[in-house]
């Protein structure tokens, strides 16, 4: 069930207005929400609800003996079994074919003939998001940061609540349970901040994303053939596509989070603004980057144990980081690209400090300067995330750098791409420069935005609920 | 980390004013376009070569304009529909009305001349020859392509002409457009976004946007060679369409005799029939000529008529496979004239 159906509004209409009518009877509307998300998840593949309680359950059962131990070396056999089970599910429906593939790969390139290893296995949908999140809980159960959940039905929930199940947020438990077990109120405001939410959320997936999807699509479809102005326009176009599809998708989550009376995290904060690769990933999937941080960076040592193990360690979080994203080689590289400009950032810091041009116009010349080139960066780490294959990679790299510039058919996909990203980038560059610009500004030009955000979907927006790409990780 | 992001947030207030502001834009911006933004929606070209099976989206209901003797004259439409003319809705006293109610056979054309002029525009000179004391207006709601479905909400719409009779044209090789029709309509407002498609303001914005971005002209998804009845063996689907037929014949005929309005049916033909109507026009004409009822409901038997003209002297009535050549046309206008004189006495 997409959330850029009708279907879903229809499923969401009846679950918001049921929430509403509860009041604040919380408990029953934690009844309502676990079973409103089961059938939201059955809608995908009932056959892998079974999944979802077995990995809810062991950390459910996990934490509350974690919980109640004080036996260090028993505490530290239940989070390895709770971290175990987790990683084991992701390894095996996730990464098997994966490493069956490429281990059969090797064996030919060494001269052991083999034919291909993968098995049929169906990836289930959600699985990394909702195992990333019960293997926080878990940890911070274990570091004694937040107390075991003792109510099954609170953590049923947390770990099902329909609106991030399927593609996050990340939602940590010291942020969610506390929502999930007091009583929630909906004051105006946030039915206003919900639905506003769910608009722009609409309008980056319908109205950017989808429109953009087919440039993306045609050209990665002839990557053999593709002219360079082809080439850098198919990348812009997927560097806007997955923005808008990703961030909109959070956006619609957060919103209809926000109308059952949660409040979800922040995953994107104009990240295309981002002035180094440090500063990328404090803007970009930022419920991802801060697991990461918490969960793996930090316990490889982090910052604190030398400048060499530090860079080592930023590498392998992304690497990881990247390997999150699908079982692919291409994701391996996108990982490893991000890993590298983490280090090779790290490393010219101190110069990049020393040679900042002083004044407000030189300063504002230099983080305009660092945006862009930043911007670019990013663009180009998109390739690999996109391609099917490291060939294609190679192709596309190849038509850049060989092929001849002229425009072409590609005039068209230029016009839809400054057609479609125009009003975002100029409303996320107005709240850059002026944090709240929007709500800072009268009703009218409020409303004046509104109503081109609602033309746009109306007039231009992509029909037929078109799938979200985070939804294959 | 916890507030919203920047482009979609609001603080507390209590009505959301900026969504109310928005929401009065919209409703502005249909209402200026409905009143304001009248282009020529449906051009001659795109109504000869396209309708009724890729009509340019949602401007159903909307106004159709052609050009009328070096000027372009608009007309309210209704269902797609192309009045070429623009008739008063009040009768002036003592004026006579009469209605046809048809497809391409009685069409006159969007420019229409009595000397080149089709079977109605005979009917009203023969009228008006024999009675020139009387005012008559003949008003011709013939559609090409329209099948009987259509041809009931013309009906509908013709009773707001205050008409004294009408003659209906029902032929039966429009029905599978009808099908196409329905099955396209249904297609284009399927889903929000097709639902969308009703405001005149989207379309009108949608087709400014599409040429600004150089998108082909939308084509309707339903490819021409399926209908509403895709699926279905032939003898169902012939079965299905004389059952609307014969509904559709009889709601004209109930609309009619509620007014105490007499109606004249015209029989089915076609050129490459021994008997000049073929299986499915017998049928229909079968079926027409149960309908009379004295000077209430009368029919004329076309292909009778045709078959009587052509032994009596060799000569063609027919310019293609079913539209009639003038002579036709006049043949058929001699058969209607007396018909017309013994349903209104005020003509006798």
């Amino acid at each position: 069930m997409l959330f850029n159906t009708g279907r879903f509004a229809l499923f969401f209409s009846v679950v918001f207005l049921a929430n509403w009518l509860l009041g604040k009877r919380w408990r029953a509307q934690n009844v309502l929400l676990v079973v409103a998300s089961q059938w939201f998840y059955a809608c995908w593949d009932y056959r892998f609800l079974g999944l979802l309680w077995f990995s809810m359950l062991v950390d459910y059962f996990v934490a509350l003996r974690l919980d109640a131990s004080d036996d260090a070396r028993a505490r530290k056999w239940l989070i390895t079994l709770s971290v175990s089970v987790q990683l084991g599910i992701l390894a095996l429906f996730k990464y098997l074919n994966f490493f069956l593939d490429s281990g059969a790969g090797l064996l030919a390139r060494l001269g052991f003939g083999t034919h291909s290893l993968a098995l049929g296995i169906v990836l289930p949908v959600g699985i990394s998001f909702y195992t990333f999140q019960t293997m926080s809980y878990t940890i911070d159960v274990y570091r004694r940061a937040i107390p075991a959940e003792r109510n099954l039905l609170s953590f049923a929930t947390f770990v099902s609540l329909f609106p991030q199940l399927v593609a996050g947020p990340i939602e940590r438990a010291r942020r969610i349970l506390p929502q999930i077990n007091a009583p929630r109120s909906l004051p105006p405001e946030a039915l206003y901040a919900g639905a506003s939410l769910i608009l722009f959320g609409l309008y980056k997936k319908v109205f950017i994303a989808d429109n953009l999807a087919p440039i993306v699509d045609q050209a990665f479809a002839k990557t053999a053939t593709l002219t360079r102005a082809e080439a850098v326009l198919a990348l812009y176009a997927f560097a806007f596509q997955i923005y808008g599809d990703f961030s909109g998708y959070t956006d619609i989550a957060r919103g209809t989070a926000k109308l059952l009376g949660f409040d979800f995290a922040l995953n994107f904060r104009h990240p295309y603004l981002a002035r180094n690769p440090s500063d990328f990933w404090q803007r970009w999937h930022i419920s991802l980057s801060s697991w990461l941080r918490d969960y793996l960076y930090i316990p490889l040592g982090g910052n604190q144990r030398g400048t060499a193990r530090t860079l080592l360690n930023l590498f392998l979080t992304m690497l990881l980081g990247g390997l999150w994203h699908g079982a692919s080689w291409t994701f391996v590289l996108w990982g490893a690209y991000h890993g590298f400009l983490l280090v090779a950032h790290r490393l010219l810091k101190p110069l990049l400090n020393r040679v900042r041009p002083a004044g407000i116009v030189g300063g504002g010349l230099w983080s305009a300067l660092r945006c862009l080139l930043m911007f670019h960066l990013v663009v180009l780490g998109w390739l690999p995330f996109r391609a099917h294959s490291l060939l294609e990679v190679k192709q596309v790299l190849q038509s850049i750098a060989e092929r001849g510039a002229e425009l072409g058919d590609a005039s068209i996909s230029l016009k839809w791409l400054c057609a479609c990203i125009a009003l975002l980038m100029l409303l996320e560059l107005a709240d850059e420069l002026r944090p709240h610009f929007l709500e800072r500004r009268s009703f009218w030009a409020r409303g004046l935005v509104y109503a081109l955000v609602l033309l746009s979907i109306s007039i231009a927006g992509a029909p037929g609920g078109q799938t979200f790409i985070y939804f294959q990780f | 980390m916890d507030k919203p992001s920047s482009t979609s947030s609001s603080r507390g207030r209590r009505w959301p004013l900026g969504a109310l502001f928005a929401c009065a834009l919209l409703v502005c911006l249909e209402l200026g376009v409905r009143t304001f933004f009248k282009p020529p929606f449906i051009s001659l070209e795109t109504y000869t070569s396209n309708y009724p099976l890729a009509p340019q989206y949602g401007f159903e209901g909307a106004r159709a304009c052609f050009p009328v003797r070096e000027q372009m004259r608009c007309a309210a439409t209704q269902d797609m529909n192309v009045i070429p003319h623009e008739f008063p809705r009040e009768k002036p006293a003592h004026e006579l009305r009469i209605v046809v109610i048809g497809a391409s056979i009685s069409w006159e054309g969007p420019r229409p001349s009595r000397s080149e002029g089709n079977y109605p525009s005979r009917v009203l000179e023969a009228l008006e020859r024999a009675r020139p004391d009387r005012t008559l207006r003949l008003i011709n709601l013939s559609v090409p392509g329209f099948g009987s479905t259509r041809q009931v909400l013309r009906f509908r719409e013709a009773l707001d002409y205050q008409p004294d009779l009408v003659i209906v044209h029902t032929h039966d090789t429009n029905e599978v457009r009808e099908d196409q029709r329905r099955a396209y309509v249904r297609s284009l407002h399927s889903g929000i976004a097709g639902k969308l498609l009703y405001s005149q303001a989207v379309v009108v914005l949608k087709k400014w946007w599409n040429t600004a971005l150089d998108v082909p002209t939308p084509r309707p998804s339903v490819p021409t060679d399926e209908d509403e009845t895709a699926g279905l063996d032939k003898g169902a689907k012939l079965e299905r369409w004389e059952k609307g037929l014969e509904h559709n014949v009889d709601t004209m005929l109930e609309l009619a005799k509620a007014r105490s309005l007499p109606v004249i049916l015209v029989g089915a033909s076609r050129a490459d029939s021994s008997d000049l109507c073929g299986g499915r026009g017998r049928a229909l004409n079968g079926f027409l000529s149960t309908r009379v009822n004295g000077n209430n409901v009368q029919f004329l038997d076309v292909p009778a008529l045709f078959r009587s003209a052509i032994e009596r002297k060799r000569r063609k009535v027919f310019k293609d496979g079913i539209h009639y050549n003038a002579e036709g046309a006049q043949l058929v206008a001699n058969a209607l004239a007396p018909m017309v004189q013994s349903a209104l006495p005020q003509l006798q």
